[in-house]
């Protein structure tokens, strides 16, 4: 019985009620929910099932569990308990509401059986993770969540194209891999989970519209919508070669962007790209070891990358800052955040001892057992880039390099920085981060408890000689590249393009030309037709000017009918008139006789 | 700081020192690719591929991609409106 309660339901459940209920019940059922939901979770097996008949013939099958969909459970629910946490200082009943109502539709798409369910908890996914875009209750949020809505509902349709198409083959309903088959429903399914895996060109709704939600929302997002993504790629489409070198891209492109991105939370964007391209490479490698090696970095990503946004949203609370540039030498008025970022931004690059590099291993054993040796050299550089771009950069310019006496942009922020106000960060906040931090600590430490839950149980062998000193010497050499150019290393105040620029500015651009041309049309008609009828009810109110403009002399007789006062109506009116009430009366007189059967 | 530079590539040299002599006398590589074998040549990978990057982002793609901060709050709609990037009036 235990085992066949449904995490996400729950969840969904709960954050109705978060919504509705008073502040100081609010915060116990915002922690009670993702309890209850990872208790839930914790008791999933093989044998679960929940079954829900939505017409006759119909069946919608919610809960279908193997070991890779308990894997995801089980980091799901850590992360929606340390979310929760995290949010518990925020007043806001809708945010908080629709963050675990998301959370509890990515863990329904998780556990979706069959296609009509996952589509379901899909569009709900996507309408929750945009409510809590538009809880930020900005401009800048609106409209950044406006163009993700329209992404993510493209992604939706294509998903929903695909299964249509599925179906109409004579498909079976019962989700099952793709690989090998590339059909019409092959492709829109794909592109449709190639939306939430943010794989280029789709990825920028990302950069987009993650740094502008609230700083919880933003924890909960980082979390749910790229790894319900990536766990379809892993479930769809393992094995997929060419997914191989998209993954490879994906990598080094993220680490790229994320060296020349000044706003924070943008730069976490991009490394959430750059670590689902190590995700992807393994997935399209495939096999026992490739897929182990996607689903633990998956559940190591939620971790650290949980952390790093946690940090962040603590940064922007306390100082209201969010750009590198306004930002220096926190340690010494934020040591505990500064701690918790400087781990997991270690994590994320690979250092030895935490927990990715632990995935990272299985990662990087799938390519070289592959034969893939240019993807795993591509891979290197990727970890490198990241350990630039984060464990670096945004150690060295935001926490532990010296306070800059004014800010990097002088003209941007008139040298604030120094004397930067650095307000407490709440209780709650700090909790969560120790919680996910810890986590990435005990994992790089016991990796045999990552290892354990992964759906084949493959050993990365992560603690040999060759493969610590591998990434110690990787980093020593990127370390001295970053002490080389430490002086070009700084980011600018700037605003990288990516791929939404082709949406936000010549397809806005041409949107807006078509609605002023279709606009344009009508008026011209709307001003045709009114001068047609100006002139027409000229003649409808006087006859005879008609009969004068043909040149014929109409008499202006004075006195007579035209005085009476029913008379003084325009002549054509009355003539209209009078023909309508002909017809209506000579309708009645048909249904009359038609009725009397003279008909 | 020149002084302190030159504490961090004393260090650097140091910790790269160890670990290649670590390698010569430790390592047992399961896997049999150069950079698997020869000591040190993890180094290489390294330097290269942080220069390569380096340059690649900071030469190049912020020339190529990098605009001012408000570039994409200029447009139409709001000169029209009055309204900046934030949509305050």
């Amino acid at each position: 019985m235990l085992n066949n309660l449904h995490p996400g339901l729950i969840l969904i459940l709960f954050g109705i009620l978060i919504m509705a209920a008073p502040e100081k019940l609010r915060k116990v059922l915002m922690i009670a929910g993702p309890v209850l939901a990872a208790l839930a979770a914790l008791g999933l097996d093989g044998d679960s099932s929940m079954y829900i008949d939505i017409v006759p013939g119909v069946t919608l099958q919610l809960l279908r569990v193997d070991r890779l969909a308990k894997m995801f459970m089980v980091i799901f629910s850590a992360a929606s308990v340390i979310g929760a946490v995290y949010a518990l200082n925020s007043r806001s009943r809708w945010e908080t509401g629709f963050e675990a109502v998301y959370a509890g539709s990515s863990m329904g798409a998780v556990l979706a059986g069959d296609w009509l369910s996952l589509i379901v908890f899909w569009e709900i996914m996507a309408a929750a993770s945009w409510l809590i875009i538009m809880s930020a209750k900005t401009e800048k949020a609106s409209r950044a969540g406006f163009r993700y809505l329209l992404v993510h509902m493209l992604g939706g349709n294509l998903l929903l194209a695909g299964i249509i198409v599925k179906a109409a083959g004579g498909g079976s309903l019962i989700i099952s891999c793709l690989t090998g088959s590339h059909d019409a429903a092959f492709w829109l399914i794909f592109l449709g989970v190639a939306v939430n895996a943010a794989i280029p060109p789709l990825n920028s709704w990302i950069s987009d519209a993650y740094p502008e939600a609230p700083v919880g929302g933003t924890v909960y997002m980082a979390s749910f919508t790229t790894k319900v993504g990536v766990y379809f790629i892993i479930r769809l489409f393992a094995g997929t070669e060419f997914l191989l070198w998209v993954g490879v891209f994906m990598a080094l492109y993220g680490a790229s962007m994320a060296l020349i991105e000044n706003d924070l939370r943008r730069l976490f964007s991009y490394h959430i790209v750059s670590q689902l391209g190590y995700i992807v490479a393994a997935a399209a490698v495939g096999g026992a070891l490739g897929i182990d090696g996607a689903a633990a970095h998956t559940f190591n990503n939620i971790l650290y990358k949980g952390v790093l946004f946690m940090c962040c949203g603590a940064v922007i609370t306390a100082t209201g800052k969010r750009r590198i540039s306004d930002l220096s030498g926190l340690y010494s008025k934020m040591p505990l955040t500064s701690v918790c970022f400087l781990v997991a931004s270690l994590s994320i690059a690979g250092f030895p001892l935490l927990n990715g590099f632990v995935s990272k291993s299985l990662v990087m054993n799938a390519m070289a057992e592959g034969g893939y040796h240019v993807a795993e050299i591509l891979l290197m550089v990727a970890s490198v880039g990241t350990l630039l771009s984060i464990a670096l950069k945004v150690n060295y310019f935001v926490f532990f390099g010296k306070p800059s006496s004014g800010c990097v942009n002088q003209d941007d922020c008139a040298g604030v920085c120094a004397d930067l106000e650095v307000k407490p960060v709440p209780l709650n906040m700090k909790i969560a981060m120790v919680m996910g931090t810890a986590g990435c600590v005990i994992i790089g430490l016991m990796p045999n408890l990552l290892y354990g839950l992964t759906p084949f149980g493959s050993d990365g062998h992560p603690f040999t000689v060759d493969h610590v000193t591998q990434y110690i010497e990787l980093f020593a050499a990127a370390t001295l590249v970053f002490v080389m150019y430490i002086d070009h290393m700084a980011p600018h105040v700037a605003v990288t393009l990516d791929f939404d620029w082709f949406y936000r500015k010549p397809l806005a651009a041409a949107v807006r030309w078509t609605s002023a041309a279709v606009s344009g049309v009508f008026e011209s008609c709307g001003r045709l037709v009114s001068k047609l009828v100006g002139a027409g009810s000229r003649y409808l109110h006087r006859p005879a000017a008609a009969l004068e403009y043909m040149g014929v002399k109409v008499p202006h007789r004075k006195g007579g009918i035209e005085d009476d006062d029913v008379l003084m109506k325009p002549a054509g009116s009355l003539v209209a008139i009078n023909v309508t009430l002909g017809f209506i009366v000579a309708a009645v007189v048909l249904v009359v006789l038609k009725v009397q059967g003279v008909l | 700081m020149p002084g302190n530079k030159k504490r961090v590539y004393l260090l650097l040299a140091a910790v790269m020192a160890v670990m290649v002599i670590i390698e010569v006398f430790f390592a047992h590589p399961h896997y049999h690719m150069i950079w698997n074998t020869m000591p040190g040549f993890d180094l290489i990978i390294g330097f290269a591929g942080a220069w390569g990057l380096v340059i690649a982002a900071k030469v190049a793609m912020a020339k190529l991609l990098q605009r001012k901060e408000n570039y994409y709050d200029c447009d139409p709609s709001d000169a029209a409106s009055g309204k900046d990037g934030d949509g305050n009036a």
